[in-house]
């Protein structure tokens, strides 16, 4: 599969200020955007957007992904998610 | 005569053929087919612009827009000549404060009492109008359930207090205001009395006169209308008396030159308010949803909702997870019901129920103070009720709150 474009997202504390700047908007978004190939590279925060509701996205949304950094302490992950064919 | 609620669910389109239980009414209503085809029908057959043609389409489309004024007044209580035609409620108080502040009504020194539980629609106008005039807004705190402290009101009037301006029904809590009291005290104070109805015109029978309203402010696409069209209702003397902050096509009979200079002779009231060419489709499918609600009734809506909210109320709230925004009693709330997944951002906790085919709204829903006064400086998930939604919609909510709860909250701990 040809390597697409990458979409980063910040899901930590200090990316989301805004009201519409909600974390779940920008994954949603970048689900929809990807194309197969695309890559997602999250950086993130339980307290901002959970791990296991990410991953479960993730997997249903036709991705599959790496775990670069898990952190459960202080609740700190990065993943880097490639979009396969298919998905929900 | 009670709500069939299947019945109205036959008549949206978009809940054919979809599993979907929509709970984010509070933001705006699906639309029945009779709106939808009330609109198309008349965009393919009478559409033109409205009241300076004199060719047959203009003459048939300025009578359905005028028709569409009346049937609105009707439904709340009001003549023709009190309903405007604006963009939504948002615009509505942003032309009431404007009309007040432009007529001189609120100057230096003068004082607005709205409350801390106000949508920053009923709020920022008149911070901003304040700030332009040199006025005062004074801020009627609220209780820790999030209603205001209308039994402190005293300590907050004054003899410069010229506008008292609430929501009916709050956007966040549900709360339902003392709208015949605050009136009567308006009107003691002889000062101007605004309502912002968005959350309650759609819901309950409304008569802003009965309740002593100088103004009111709702929109169209909460209430099965479209978008783009809101209605600014004003008392008809005062309409009458004010001019309009903002002058343009329609607003005017005649403009001259007099000695040199511009001489304007404004419109009657509703017209000299709506400037420019207005939402005349909108206004189409606006007087169709009025339509739709008063064939059903008003007072069953109100009573339908009522017991769907209390169910609301009580289901979620007995879900050991869950923190309520808001009072806990069903009866000082309508439709409304917003809460925290204790675990959980609100959004995440939204999109986990996107994900099982439930819509809400989640964030600080334009009430940013009231969120931090409450306690929820992140915001709060928010179902809110409508006709067509149905017992099971409840049941669906609860089961998939559960669910989210107990695979991403409970099972990590």
């Amino acid at each position: 599969m040809k390597v697409g474009k990458v979409i980063k997202l910040d899901f930590t504390y200090e990316a989301y200020k805004g009201c519409r700047d909600k974390p779940s908007v920008k994954l949603v978004s970048a689900i929809m955007d990807s194309n197969p190939g695309d890559i997602i590279e999250i950086r993130g925060e339980d307290t901002v957007f959970p791990f296991s509701i990410l991953l479960e996205t993730l997997e249903d949304e036709g991705f599959t992904y790496d775990i670069i950094e898990r952190d459960d302490l202080i609740g700190y992950y990065e993943v880097r998610a490639v979009k396969q064919n298919g998905g929900n | 005569m009670g709500i069939d609620c299947s019945r109205i669910r036959d008549d949206i389109p978009e809940l054919q053929n979809s599993n979907v239980v929509f709970l984010d009414n509070a933001a705006s209503t699906l639309k029945p087919r009779q709106v939808i085809e009330a609109m198309s029908e008349f965009a393919y057959t009478t559409y033109a612009n409205v009241h300076r043609g004199v060719y047959k389409l203009s003459m048939e489309a300025s009578k359905i827009y005028e028709d569409a004024h009346e049937t609105v007044a009707k439904f709340i209580g009001g003549d023709m000549r009190e309903v405007v035609f604006v963009k939504n409620t948002s615009e509505a108080i942003q032309l009431i404060a404007l009309t007040l502040y432009w007529n001189g009504y609120i100057g230096e020194g003068d004082e607005i009492i709205i409350t801390e539980a106000e949508h920053h629609s009923n709020m920022l106008p008149w911070v901003r109008i304040a700030r332009k005039a040199k006025a005062k807004v004074r801020l009627l705190p609220v209780d820790r359930r999030g209603i205001p402290r209308w039994e402190d009101i005293n300590e907050y009037l004054s003899e410069r207090t010229r506008v008292i301006a609430t929501n009916h029904i709050s956007n966040v809590t549900g709360y339902i205001s003392p709208l015949q009291e605050i009136g009567k005290i308006a009107e003691e104070h002889d000062s101007f009395f605004v309502v912002d109805a968005a959350q309650s015109v759609p819901h309950l029978p409304v008569d802003f006169k009965k309740l002593k309203a100088s103004f009111a402010a709702f929109s169209g696409h909460k209430m099965l209308g479209p978008t783009g069209i809101g209605v600014m209702w004003g008392r008809h003397d005062l309409l009458e008396d004010m001019e309009p902050p903002l002058g343009a096509g329609g607003t005017v009979k005649r403009v001259k030159l007099v000695d040199g200079l511009v001489s304007i002779d404004w419109e009657d009231s509703p017209w000299k308010y709506e400037s420019g060419t207005p939402p005349i489709i909108e206004a189409v499918g606006l007087a169709k949803a009025v339509e739709y609600l008063s064939r059903i009734g008003m007072e069953n809506v109100y009573e339908y909702e009522r017991s769907l909210t209390r169910d609301l109320l009580e289901a979620v709230s007995a879900l050991d997870f869950i923190r309520i925004v808001g009072p806990n009693s069903s009866d000082l709330r309508h439709g409304i019901v917003s809460f925290n997944v204790e675990g959980l951002p609100p959004d995440v906790a939204g999109l986990s129920l996107s994900r099982q085919g439930i819509a809400v709204r989640t964030g600080l829903h334009c009430a940013h103070i009231l969120h931090d006064k409450l306690g929820f400086p992140d915001g709060s998930v928010r179902a809110s009720l409508y006709i067509y939604n149905c017992r099971e919609d409840i049941t669906r909510l609860v089961e998939a709150l559960e669910s989210i709860y107990a695979k991403h909250v409970r099972g990590l701990r």
